[in-house]
């Protein structure tokens, strides 16, 4: 359920979600990682069957499950190392951000849902993923940060590789 | 109809010629023909695909009578389910009228099957229930199991839980097909009382190369972790020092460690090697009541020793750096796909359980950091099988100073195997291929 605010909290709140996307877009990778708190929860789910869910990721199994940004940084420092051969070359990638919703807002905390396409292109070919994000941003010293992504990925089969720039 | 023609160059001697095999001389050549020509993936296909044993599911995948999950055999779609007089059977997934597939989702349960083209049902166990206008349209009485019921998978067994099937009934007995491997997959059932199940949460990937450089990888590729999986060896280290980090289990190095590497015949291989830092695996908190239970050598072979199993064709049980069944089956001759299931002692307690999928989802899957660096690599070898110039890898490693038969470690445990050698040891993957050779020239040799 949608909730309403004025348009320059919705700025700074979108702002988040769409300096996300472009900071991976354009590699900007020190910008990218700054946008997480400390005990951030990165979440991406892994499916069981067509439209059943893994809910519990302290039960079930996730493709992505990380709780601290520290745990960003190792993904991030491996696929920027040039020790992965998946990652040698990075994909160029494409993120279209779209239908965010905000779900609730408090003076510090508010959740959003975003809808998104990522196209990547690497040796020639384009491969795309969908899905949706559920947000958590907390303000910390007056600036907005992601405390919390679940996503959901429409096309859980991995083409070769399926890391952060994916989504 | 005229049969399709088996292309001529690919008769019994003719694929024995792709391998120039002299162990002995630390020689072993195979000609990477087989990772690019289509005309052998349709000889898999038949001879070992839907020709021999193969790895199908987990029974945990179908608890209920009733539950099924579908798949595919080689070529062919499959149902496996549980019936709903309990017992597990496989089916061909094609209606028998006009070969509609039944069942179109990956899992469910259903007490019967109807085709949703015609209307054809039938129960769990494959007899035809009902076939529209029946008494109208064809004379009586029908024979609802041989004449219209489903098609069984002709041979449908199960090894502590772990589901084979083959597509032909001219196969050995299960314990037959699996010689030294059994024993390696009671080390694993082993650890839980309640016994393993699959968890919650599967995914699959694919990578743009031939199916084998999958198997061959898991199946006895000791020499590629320090390279192919630097990044992960760097992110394990930067975590170290980290307080609260689940750790990973160390695999850097491995050869400076006790350790080895098996051939079980039949295609079957193992990697072994003593973690150093066996603590940190979910299982280790039950090694005293495991020594009380199996004694000591067998306690710490399952709580502490890193052990890759490969059951050709398409079965990898690793109980390493995680525990998971990795399967996978050709899509083309240069296309292949791999499923993950994290699998876990039935009951585990919650901090293990965490600790366990952290470990799991780190390195495996598309989305973990180990998965897609050998998915690089075997794309990049498939690239690089099609240098003709350079028609052969050499695959020698340790081959010329083997140990044939049993060794006293894998006696220590109650293993049989047929030949063995160092960490690295690429008589692994010359027993894949040896076992290749059978199944596709049967009757030779």
């Amino acid at each position: 359920m949608a909730v309403e605010t004025d348009f320059s909290t919705w700025q700074a709140l979108t702002g988040v979600l769409n300096e996300e996307a472009a900071a991976l877009d354009e590699q900007r990778w020190d910008d990218w990682v700054e946008l997480f708190t400390d005990d951030c929860v990165y979440w991406v789910q892994a499916w069981q069957g067509e439209h059943e869910l893994a809910n519990d990721p302290e039960r079930d199994v996730s493709l992505i499950y990380m709780d601290s940004k520290a745990m960003i940084e190792d993904r991030l420092w491996r696929f920027t190392s040039g020790t992965a051969p998946a990652a040698i070359p990075l994909p160029r990638t494409s993120h279209l951000v779209g239908t965010v919703t905000l779900q609730a807002l408090s003076d510090n905390e508010a959740q959003l849902r975003s809808h998104w396409q990522v196209a990547a292109y690497r040796f020639k070919e384009l491969t795309q993923t969908a899905g949706r994000s559920d947000y958590t941003l907390r303000r910390e010293s007056g600036r907005w940060r992601i405390a919390r992504r679940r996503s959901i990925l429409i096309n859980d089969l991995a083409q070769t590789a399926l890391d952060l720039y994916h989504l | 109809m005229n049969a399709p023609q088996q292309p001529p160059g690919w008769q019994r001697e003719g694929l024995a010629t792709l391998f120039d095999r002299r162990p002995d001389e630390g020689i072993y050549r195979v000609d990477r023909s087989v990772y690019t020509d289509p005309a052998i993936l349709e000889l898999e296909m038949e001879h070992i695909f839907e020709g021999s044993w193969i790895y199908a599911a987990h029974e945990s995948q179908i608890p209920e009578k009733g539950d099924f999950i579908t798949l595919t055999m080689g070529r062919q779609p499959v149902i496996i389910n549980r019936g709903m007089s309990g017992k597990i059977n496989g089916f061909i997934n094609a209606c028998p009228h006009r070969g509609a597939r039944l069942c179109r989702t990956e899992l469910g349960n259903r007490k019967n099957f109807a085709c949703t083209y015609h209307g054809w049902t039938f129960d769990s166990s494959g007899e035809a229930l009902w076939v529209q206008r029946e008494e109208d349209g064809y004379p009586q009485p029908l024979d609802h199991i041989n004449g219209v019921g489903l098609t069984r998978v002709p041979r449908v067994e199960s090894y502590r839980g772990f589901i084979f099937a083959s597509l032909s009934d001219q196969v050995p007995t299960l314990a037959d097909h699996l010689l030294g491997a059994a024993p390696y997959i009671d080390m694993l059932v082993d650890q839980a009382p309640e016994g393993f199940e699959v968890l919650k949460g599967y995914s699959s990937s694919i990578y743009h190369g031939n199916w084998k450089l999958m198997l061959e990888n898991g199946g006895g590729d000791g020499l590629h972790p320090d390279y192919a999986h630097a990044s992960l060896l760097g992110v394990a280290n930067r975590k170290l020092e980290r307080a609260g980090a689940v750790q990973t289990m160390q695999i850097d190095k491995m050869h400076e460690k006790r350790g080895g590497q098996w051939a079980f015949g039949n295609g079957h291989s193992g990697i072994w090697f003593n973690f150093p830092n066996p603590e940190n695996r979910p299982i280790y908190k039950r090694l005293p009541e495991l020594t009380e239970i199996h004694g000591e050598t067998k306690a710490t072979w399952m709580t502490s020793v890193f052990r890759n199993l490969s059951v050709y064709p398409n079965l990898h049980l690793l109980d390493q750096m995680a525990t998971l069944i990795r399967t996978f089956r050709p899509l083309s001759v240069d296309r292949t796909e791999i499923t993950f299931y994290c699998i876990a002692p039935v009951n585990e307690p919650r901090n293990e359980r965490i600790q366990r999928l952290r470990q799991f989802e780190e390195f495996f899957a598309g989305s973990g950091m180990g998965t897609p660096d050998d998915n690089a690599e075997f794309e990049e070898c498939q690239k690089g099988a099609e240098g003709r110039n350079l028609a052969t890898s050499y695959i020698g490693f340790g081959l010329h100073n083997r140990h044939e038969g049993t060794d006293e470690v894998a006696r220590s445990v109650g293993i049989e195997l047929a030949h063995s050698g160092i960490i690295g040891y690429e008589g692994c993957t010359m027993t894949q291929y040896d076992r290749w050779l059978e199944l596709l020239t049967p009757g030779e040799g």
